[in-house]
């Protein structure tokens, strides 16, 4: 024949492949004649139409080979008999339940795992936020990338953002509002969302009953109107249809109810807001431009994407910055969804967990195919009979398949329940604060992951086997030889070095986390922290109306309670390390900006006594004192990064500082305190008299040499009993607050662990496997050699010895991936370098010394060899 | 009787074949056209040859001017049999229908 054209070559080569799906006794006897037939057809089709031909021709036969293959396979009733297949398979795994456990623990461990994470990762990333369009919301985020990152907004700017910009349509502006609530004698505190009437429509928000306030009742006046949610409408009025109308006295005010919400309405992040009120319902004057305490979304308009919505709001915000300059300089906008604005913050952790899982889920399978590899061997013999004796090729593989899916079958349902544990667990033991993980719960979608998992799981390593003894040499196998000894020996091994080095590489991520964690745990604030309570303290603002009058409460407050019994001393703070709220403003020296640049510092007012109670010294200057008030002249202390900062070598005391518009006069210089993360420098502050800076809510922080608990009702009920207007709503310990600081490290600590354990555990189990299976093949050689004088600790030696090499070279592997990797847990470090060799050189020696152990079991058998038997070769 | 099987036999009346020959002939036939693939073709030999219907031609038998490489294939008297009363029962089946249609 002729020399053939390339495309009736490779159709030739397909054809001949394909084939191979018939039958057995097909391939003996006819399947080089027809292979030799289709050339010819082929070259003669090609020769007469081309390329065209040729798909001509490779239709009929796609479609001739699927005939003849569910014809063949029906007259010979494979399928018929996958019933008793099953039976059988499960007869054969009776027979060997270790590695049947093996391989379906390791399934269901990975399967489980990643399972519950996937359901962890969806739940809280990317399931969209339960209202109509929430996709369509962006969170309109005002930063100042230099001082806070925090997203805030204020609201003329949200405003005008709303106005100029065609791309959004619903804008608004919502903060928190804490009411006392007027009823009958008794009053109680309410937590309200104050907000413009833009802000609930971005959130499709719906009324049961009447309405929501308009734009038109913002106007001071007309603004004295309230929409209740569903709950404290059921809980107030008992479910009143005739609540419209009605008056609810807030801080001594008339308000009246327009409208109910839905139960379904739901507005992120105000899920403890009883009622709605309109923004300007409050004492606070919201029009200035500077005052960001506000929380903004907005609501692409029809038509428009997001994407577009985005970048006009950027644009208008541009044009308000050049308006406004003195408002807005140092500012920028983002305005990312909704839904990643409340998440971004579990982005990265999420993201460490995948990978984690990944790992866990690659080790998982590296084991069940290193498992599934040495059992295809052990079983080499009896399928090698069953073929000489006229078992089909489809036949055998099939029975193979159908193990190993029986097997995946059993591992995917242990992986579900497992799933199901892991998920409960990880929300039971979830700090507080990850957000929307009480809205998380196992669900359909998940269980179908699962299942395509553990299916694709037995696909995957069910075929590989199956191929390899398609492969084998029956008559080859029924002489004593076992196929492919050598080249599967090299497949494992190396398979085992992968699996090892990604178990090290968790291992090393989590020795890494725990080295970051230690350091978290080993805060040194510059102060004692034992001992210290700290308590909460707010004026009522119904009563109290000047600056003046509410100092004068807490002075009293703070001599209340300094003449309690097991109280030492008593200072109080605008905000302290670990309780929030810490402000920061622009900071001026002698009149102007240092250096000519925008420049933001901490500030905090404190009572006399505040440094004192800490501990923390004055080392330069004079503390803040009992005669600074609102007739002399306004001081501060500074810290000493700001005085470093701002006077390097020079004399800071008597210098003019203004903080925020705040003017005040140098007088000391206090220690730094250091905050909790130990990454993060301490930043210049400046503390100011409370007296000459009041507001209406203060910390109020006690050293005492008894046990807090002994002190709690005390210090609860005596300020408010003695002084008027004066209401302590929350107590702990500074030690508790730190605790509470460590919660959501250590969750991820513990989680990194588990997983590394797994891997632990599984890699064990896979040296374990290869080292025995070694050990099983190697009996006849190892007995020889108990007979012809070798010690036996040799042999146990030689052998752990192989195991550990292994160990060694995942090791080297795993180390330098995780150096690498170590980037991404950063988070999670604290300042320790991801090359950290304290806990590198920890997990490396851990990690071999367990694989040791896993290989000096089977090798203690091996030097118990009966020598006789093995050399009979029973 | 398959159509596939009819088409093999039918070929090999006119005297032995190899495969290729067989297809090529079924593909000059309209009767036969498209029935027969190379797959197929081998499947349905090796149960003609199974059931006795056909026989590969011994070497000795095989024309001298043949391709060497080549099974060649011959009905068998079991076969020609087979095909007498499959075709009269087809020639039956057909006069049945054309007295139908014609009384219809």
């Amino acid at each position: 024949m002729a020399t053939l054209a390339a495309p009736v070559r490779l159709s030739a080569a397909v054809y001949r492949v394909l084939l191979r799906l018939l039958p057995t006794w097909f391939a003996r006897g006819f399947a080089g004649e027809a292979a030799h037939v289709f050339t010819e057809v082929a070259q003669v089709e090609y020769e007469a139409r081309g390329l065209a031909g040729l798909a001509v021709l490779w239709r009929r036969t796609l479609a001739d080979l699927a005939r003849g293959i569910w014809q063949e396979r029906s007259t010979y009733s494979t399928f018929a008999a996958i019933g008793p297949m099953v039976r059988h398979a499960l007869g054969v795994l009776r027979r060997e339940p270790w590695l049947a456990g093996a391989v379906v623990c390791t399934i269901g461990l990975a399967v489980g795992s990643a399972t519950a994470i996937y359901t962890l990762a969806y739940g809280i990333l990317l399931r969209p936020l339960p209202f109509p369009d929430s996709e369509r919301v962006m969170a309109i985020c005002e930063i100042a990338p230099e001082t806070t990152g925090y997203c805030v907004a204020s609201p003329p700017n949200v405003h005008d953002l709303g106005a100029l910009t065609d791309a959004v349509d619903h804008v608004g502006v919502a903060r928190t509002w804490r009411y006392r609530f007027q009823e009958g004698a008794e009053s109680t505190p309410l937590t309200t969302g104050i907000a413009t009437p833009g802000f609930l429509r971005a959130h499709s928000v719906d009324v049961r009953l009447g309405r929501l306030f308009t734009d038109d009742e913002l106007a001071a006046g007309d603004n004295r109107v309230i929409v209740l949610t569903h709950e404290f409408w059921q809980q107030w009025t008992g479910g009143d249809p005739e609540v419209l109308g009605r008056g609810l006295t807030l801080d001594g005010e008339e308000f009246a109810v327009v409208g109910v919400l839905t139960e379904a309405s739901w507005v992120p992040e105000f899920g403890h807001a009883r009622a709605w009120a309109p923004l300007t319902a409050s004492p606070d004057n919201p029009d200035q431009r500077d005052w960001r305490g506000f929380v903004s979304v907005a609501r692409v308009a029809e038509g428009a994407t997001v994407d577009e919505a985005r970048a006009e709001l950027l644009a208008t915000y541009a044009g308000l910055t050049s308006e406004y300059p003195d408002d807005l300089a140092g500012w920028e906008l983002q305005a990312p969804r909704l839904r990643e604005q409340l998440t971004g913050s579990a982005v990265p952790v999420i993201r460490l967990f995948a990978l984690a899982v990944g790992c866990l889920l690659l080790v998982g399978c590296a084991n069940v195919a290193n498992l599934l590899i040495v059992r295809a061997q052990s079983r080499s013999p009896e399928i090698a009979v069953r073929a000489a004796l006229g078992a089909g090729r489809i036949r055998l593989g099939t029975q193979l398949l159908v193990e190993s899916a029986v097997l995946a079958f059993a591992g995917g349902a242990v992986g579900l329940g497992l799933a199901f544990i892991f998920v409960r667990l990880g929300i039971e033991i979830a700090p507080p604060g990850i957000p929307r993980i009480d809205e998380v719960g196992v669900d359909l979608g998940v269980g179908l992951f699962t299942v395509v998992l553990s299916l694709a799981t037995a696909a995957a390593f069910g075929m590989l086997p199956a191929v390899r003894v398609s492969r084998t040499d029956v008559g080859d196998v029924l002489r004593g030889g076992r196929f492919g000894d050598v080249s599967t020996a090299r497949i494992r091994r190396a398979i085992l070095v992968v699996e090892l080095a990604l178990a090290v590489t968790l291992l090393a991520g989590a020795g890494l986390g725990i080295r970051g964690f230690l350091r978290l745990t080993d805060w040194d604030p510059g102060f004692e922290q034992n001992g210290l309570v700290v308590t909460w303290m707010i004026a009522d603002f119904s009563q109290l109306k000047s600056g003046v009058e509410i100092a004068d409460r807490f002075d009293e407050a703070q001599r209340v309670v300094a003449a309690l019994p097991g109280i030492d001393s008593v200072g109080q703070a605008s905000s302290l390390p670990l309780y929030g709220g810490i402000e920061t403003g622009e900071l001026l020296v002698d009149g102007g900006q240092p250096g000519g640049e925008l420049h933001m510092v901490q500030h905090f007012d404190i009572a006399p006594g505040y440094f004192a109670t800490l501990g923390v010294p004055i080392l330069e200057g004079r503390d803040i004192q009992e005669i600074d008030g609102t007739d002399t002249e306004p001081v501060a202390v500074i810290n000493e990064a700001m005085a470093r900062r701002y006077w390097p070598g020079g004399e800071p005391l008597g210098a003019e500082v203004s903080v925020g518009g705040h003017d005040a006069r140098v007088v000391g210089v206090v220690r730094d305190m250091r905050p909790f993360a130990p990454t993060e420098p301490v930043r210049p502050a400046v503390y100011w008299p409370r007296r000459q800076f009041p507001r209406g809510a203060t910390y109020v922080v006690m050293r005492t040499q008894v046990a807090a608990t002994s002190v709690e009702g005390l210090v609860r009920e005596r300020p408010a009993a003695e002084v008027p207007d004066v209401e302590v709503t929350a107590f702990s310990t500074l030690r508790e607050s730190a605790g509470r600081e460590l919660v959501s490290p250590r969750f991820q600590v513990v989680l990194l662990v588990g997983f590394a354990g797994a891997a632990l555990l599984l890699a064990a189990v896979g040296i374990y496997s290869i080292v025995s299976y070694g050990v099983a093949q190697r009996r006849r050689e190892i007995g020889v050699r108990i007979a012809l004088g070798a010690r036996p600790h040799r042999i146990t030696s030689e052998i752990v010895g192989s195991g550990v090499r292994l160990a060694v070279a995942g090791c080297l592997f795993g180390i330098g991936a995780a150096a690498v990797l170590g980037r991404s847990l950063e988070s999670m470090l604290h300042g320790v370098s991801s090359t950290d060799p304290v806990a590198l050189i920890a997990v490396a020696a851990f990690f071999v010394f367990v694989a040791a152990i896993a290989s000096w079991i089977p090798a203690r058998r091996a030097a118990a060899v009966d020598t006789a038997g093995a050399l009979r070769g029973e | 009787m398959k159509p596939e099987a009819f088409t093999i036999l039918l070929t090999l009346l006119d005297g032995p074949q190899h495969g290729y020959a067989i297809l090529q002939r079924a593909q000059a036939d309209p009767a036969a056209r498209g029935v027969l693939q190379p797959g197929s073709l081998y499947r349905i030999l090796a149960r003609l040859l199974e059931a006795g219907l056909v026989a590969e031609l011994s070497s000795a038998d095989v024309p001298a001017d043949a391709d060497s490489r080549r099974r060649y294939y011959r009905v068998t008297d079991d076969g020609r049999h087979v095909m007498a009363a499959e075709s009269e029962r087809m020639a039956a089946l057909a006069a049945t229908a054309q007295q139908r249609l014609a009384g219809s």
